[in-house]
């Protein structure tokens, strides 16, 4: 072993005062061994699983009185050794030397003897209550959201770096039509992703029967989604300030430089956490992807045709998702413009955050996900 | 482990009365849930599994009270459960499917999971198409891995609905045995209307019919109520007319048999008829025809 | 075996199916909600003085006003058709029966058209009622009937035409994503934005060149005022005709798909 013995004299003496935490950490550095012991006792593979089990319990009973007096190893092998002893002299053996494949369900019998043998099993004292968020999840999340997932934001600005290309070789400015694909195009169809995500979960019965609570699973895809557009944006965004074509409001030359970035940013972070949260609310409001998706394709229209009345009432600004591009600077001053920039800037951002909150509070509500299971 | 459900009552939207007055004791072992479709199995099944929230009565499950959230979720850590239409993550292997569900059971640490699931990978027999994506899956390889994942957290209840659908004959079999073997001290709810399933291996069982419970007990009451009723009918070739239910008919060359479960007159044609015991589908059907009076046995 | 009986059993089929979606009906009222709220559209109709414009112009402007967004949500609704039929298993069950897929397809293509231009239709007769309401003239309805049959129809069947082939090949969602922002970039942005779009030529769908030249009223960035009617001609031909070659190719890539099963 490579860890120092003194730390397993204290995983015993912690497992001795009920920590299953210690137990679990012992159990996975020394049930390959002990196994191995047994199967020199036994060479039936099934009856040597039954014995380590027993083992391991014998051991979380008795830890207590393990007393410091050899090695840890030497005393759990002790305990293998009379466990062992115990029960191959009570059952008489030894078993006919059947290989488990032979037996019909040989593998599903030992598997239940085992289960019924321990008060307690292994897998029991491993389980953790209000566990953290592991890497291994978030993986599993993206990957079941499927690959399209990913693709999508990439395949939009590539497409766009490509047109941007051709308005180059024709001697056009790129630099408005790359701002329209960060803050028009890239938005909404991160919107519509989740949309498509959140209105349909294969295994959504399933979901609401195990611990972790299904809000926190539909919030965290949500977030995914935005935070891989965000990085797509964040990239893109960077080239674009690179190469000089950008097309934001100059902000206030006094901020430090880091600092005009990021309000640079907030160009598409507001239309994306607004489309977002929208696609997110309408799709468990009416649970098809179909209908959100022409939904957001309504509003996005909406939204261009109609910038100006959106502009000019102050209740609607909230909603006004792409200013910079459809309503650039024009005969003003640039300090007044990008003051009034950043506000609505602001006030969509808050209104997006509200939207997924109103979207998390929808997720509460296990019967309406269920019916929406069966739609279309 | 036992569950006690106390004048369980779930209205639908729509006016849809799933659940009637349902009152159940289920003790731990295997436990037969019977009854038509519409029956309102389901529902109930998904009000213990804590999806659903009855619109009155109280549910206990060992210690953990069932009504507040707090009950419900810790219910849901003991829970195993394989619902009739299961769906999964087409995009997802099956070793991952069963890791990601690890992970949302509780089990965090990767080598203890990992392990767990090539455990149940070799019980299910699907080590070998483990790293396969789900959409390739036939349904009752489907049906193997929604066995595996219900089992990842050892659980002390375990809530099958119809979890044979779709297997073929020894992998019905070694399921059943799967289910027997694990009893003692956890309780196995198995809902279907396979009555064989249940026949080979429960003791208790409850029928349901249009939300309500109409027998609960041991099959040998429910035997007992319906000795007597159960007769095999010989005639001439004409099919016997009467108050009851013909379960079978055997042609035997020359002469018909019927195995008829009702109230038996004299009809013409009747060679011969005798009382026979009853088996499980037997009483089922009879207890259907019984719809007026619903029946308690004295647990 | 006669194809037509097929043919029209599978247009009342989707229909039906189509109609009784509430999807259609929740997208189709809140598309009017928007373009109501936003555009004013009622108001101005309410507004406009009887002797200001002539009648024809009222009537065009107000059909031209409704084609805005409406085509937006009847492409993406149409969307998901053709991939139901393998997300509901129907698909292999419709392959074992007698009947061409020719007879299917254009069934379907038929019956969820139709059905989704109903809530369309709803809306727009509202509107004519209106108009006929202010000007109590009653050349308002068959001016309205050659408007929508002129204007919104060829478009119609154009995006219809698209939206049931392309998801045979594309992802749902990515076709609907694509499809809004074509309605825009084909319909709306003029080509003085800088990048070449298919908005002031003969083949933009929302029927400006019908609108300007049948009926002599600008709409969708057709401004210029020699438009005559052969070249509102040639653009309902233009787009006609390129429906009929979608359906085809869409027909044959079917038939390839399936005998390479």
């Amino acid at each position: 072993m490579d860890k120092p013995t003194g730390d397993d004299r204290q995983l015993l003496r912690r497992i001795a005062g009920g920590d299953r935490q210690a137990f679990t950490q012992l159990y996975v550095r020394y049930q390959r061994l002990l196994f191995n012991y047994l199967l020199q006792l036994t060479p039936d593979y099934g009856l040597a699983e039954e014995l380590l089990q027993d083992t391991l319990v014998a051991v979380w009973k008795n830890a207590g009185s393990f007393g410091d007096r050899s090695s840890v190893q030497t005393w759990l092998i002790g305990v293998a050794r009379r466990q062992a002893h115990n029960t191959l002299r009570q059952r008489k053996i030894p078993l006919a030397n059947e290989p488990d494949r032979a037996v019909p369900g040989g593998a599903v019998h030992r598997f239940c003897r085992v289960l019924r043998a321990a008060p307690t099993s292994p897998i029991e004292l491993t389980i953790k209550y209000g566990g953290k968020m592991s890497l291994d999840r978030l993986r599993y999340e993206v990957q079941l959201m499927g690959r399209r997932v990913i693709l999508t934001p990439v395949l939009v600005m590539a497409s766009f770096a490509l047109l941007a290309e051709l308005l180059n070789y024709l001697h056009t400015n790129p630099a408005r039509t790359l701002s329209a694909g960060l803050e028009l195009i890239l938005p909404i169809a991160a919107g519509v992703v989740v949309a498509t995500v959140i209105s349909h979960d294969p295994a959504i019965e399933l979901q609401l029967t195990l611990p972790r609570q299904y809000h926190q699973t539909g919030l965290l895809r949500v977030f995914l989604i935005a935070a891989w557009t965000t990085c797509i944006a964040l990239l893109t965004s960077g080239i674009i300030v690179a190469l000089n074509l950008g097309f934001m409001p100059q902000p206030p030359q006094t901020l430090p430089a880091s600092l005009q970035f990021l309000m640079g940013q907030l160009v598409w972070l507001a239309p994306l956490l607004w489309l977002s949260g929208f696609g997110f609310c309408l799709a468990l409001l009416l649970r098809s992807r179909s209908a959100s998706a022409a939904l957001l394709g309504g509003i996005w229209v909406v939204e261009i045709i109609f910038k100006d009345v959106l502009a000019y009432y102050a209740w609607l600004r909230p909603a006004l998702l792409f200013p910079t591009t459809l309503l650039p600077l024009v005969g003003r001053l640039p300090q007044v413009y990008f003051d009034i920039w950043l506000d609505t800037r602001l006030e969509v951002l808050a209104t997006g955050l509200v939207l997924c909150l109103i979207g998390w509070l929808l997720l509460r509500n296990p019967e309406g996900l269920l019916k929406g299971a069966s739609e279309e | 482990m036992e569950i006690k459900i106390y004048h369980l009552n779930k209205i639908y939207r729509g006016g849809v009365h799933a659940l009637v007055d349902v009152d159940l004791s289920i003790p731990s072992g295997m436990y037969g849930l019977l009854g038509p479709n519409g029956a309102g199995k389901t529902t109930l099944m998904r009000i213990l599994a804590g999806i659903l929230r009855p619109t009155s009565g109280s549910m206990q499950v060992g210690e953990q009270d069932g009504n507040t959230e707090r009950g419900r979720t810790a219910i849901k850590r003991i829970l195993g459960y394989l619902p009739q239409d299961l769906g999964m993550y087409p995009d997802l292997s099956a070793r991952e499917f069963l890791d990601y569900i690890g992970i949302l059971k509780g089990i965090d640490e990767r080598k203890i999971r990992q392990q767990r699931v090539e455990e149940l990978l070799e019980v299910v027999s699907l080590t070998n198409v483990a790293n396969r994506k789900l959409k390739t899956f036939s349904g009752g390889m489907k049906r193997r891995i929604g066995i595996a994942q219900a089992l990842l957290n050892d659980p002390k209840l375990l809530i099958v609905d119809e979890p044979t659908a779709g297997l073929d004959p020894e992998e019905r079999i070694r399921f059943r045995n799967l289910l027997s073997d694990l009893g003692g001290n956890r309780t196995v709810l198995l809902s279907t209307h396979i009555v064989e399933d249940i026949a080979q291996t429960c003791r208790n069982l409850a029928i349901m019919n249009n939300g309500q419970v109409i027998f609960q007990g041991t099959t040998v009451e429910l035997a007992s109520e319906t000795r007597g009723k159960v007769w095999i009918v010989t005639t001439d070739g004409a099919k016997p007319e009467g108050n009851f239910t013909v379960v079978s008919t055997l042609n035997m060359g020359t002469t018909i048999q019927y195995r008829v479960v009702g109230e038996l007159s004299e009809p013409a044609g009747v060679i011969s008829a005798v009382p026979t015991e009853p088996s499980l589908e037997d009483s089922y059907v009879w207890l259907m025809r019984e719809k007026r009076s619903p029946v308690k046995a004295l647990v | 075996m006669n194809q037509l009986p097929v043919f029209f059993g599978v247009l009342k089929y989707e229909f039906r199916m189509q109609i009784r979606r509430p999807a259609l009906w929740i997208t189709m009222v809140l598309l009017a909600v928007l373009i109501t709220g936003a555009g004013g559209a009622f108001r101005e109709l309410l507004t406009y003085q009887i002797s200001s414009i002539s009648l024809v112009e009222m009537v065009v402007r107000w059909t031209v006003r409704m084609n805005f967004i409406f085509p937006v949500g009847v492409g993406v609704l149409l969307a998901d058709r053709l991939p139901r039929d393998r997300r509901t298993r129907v698909e292999e069950l419709f392959w074992s029966m007698p009947g061409a897929l020719s007879a299917r397809m254009m069934g379907k293509f038929f019956g969820s058209m139709l059905a989704a231009l109903i809530p369309l239709l709803v809306f727009y007769v509202i509107g004519t009622g209106c108009i006929l309401y202010h000007t109590q003239d009653l050349m308002t309805l068959p001016l309205a009937l050659a408007a929508f049959a002129v204007i919104v129809l060829p478009g119609m069947l154009f995006i219809s035409a698209f939206s049931i082939a392309c998801p045979a090949i594309l992802w749902v969602p990515l076709y609907q994503f694509l499809f809004t922002g074509y309605w825009f970039w084909g319909n709306m942005l003029g080509p003085r934005v800088g990048i070449p779009t298919l908005s002031e030529t003969i083949l933009t769908p929302a029927g400006g060149y019908m609108a300007a030249g049948f009926f002599g009223v600008p709409a969708f960035q057709i401004f210029d005022f020699r438009v005559t009617a052969l070249q509102g001609m040639e653009s309902l031909s233009l787009l006609l005709g390129i429906t009929g070659l979608v359906m085809v190719v869409l027909w044959c890539f079917l038939k390839w798909q399936q005998a390479r099963q």
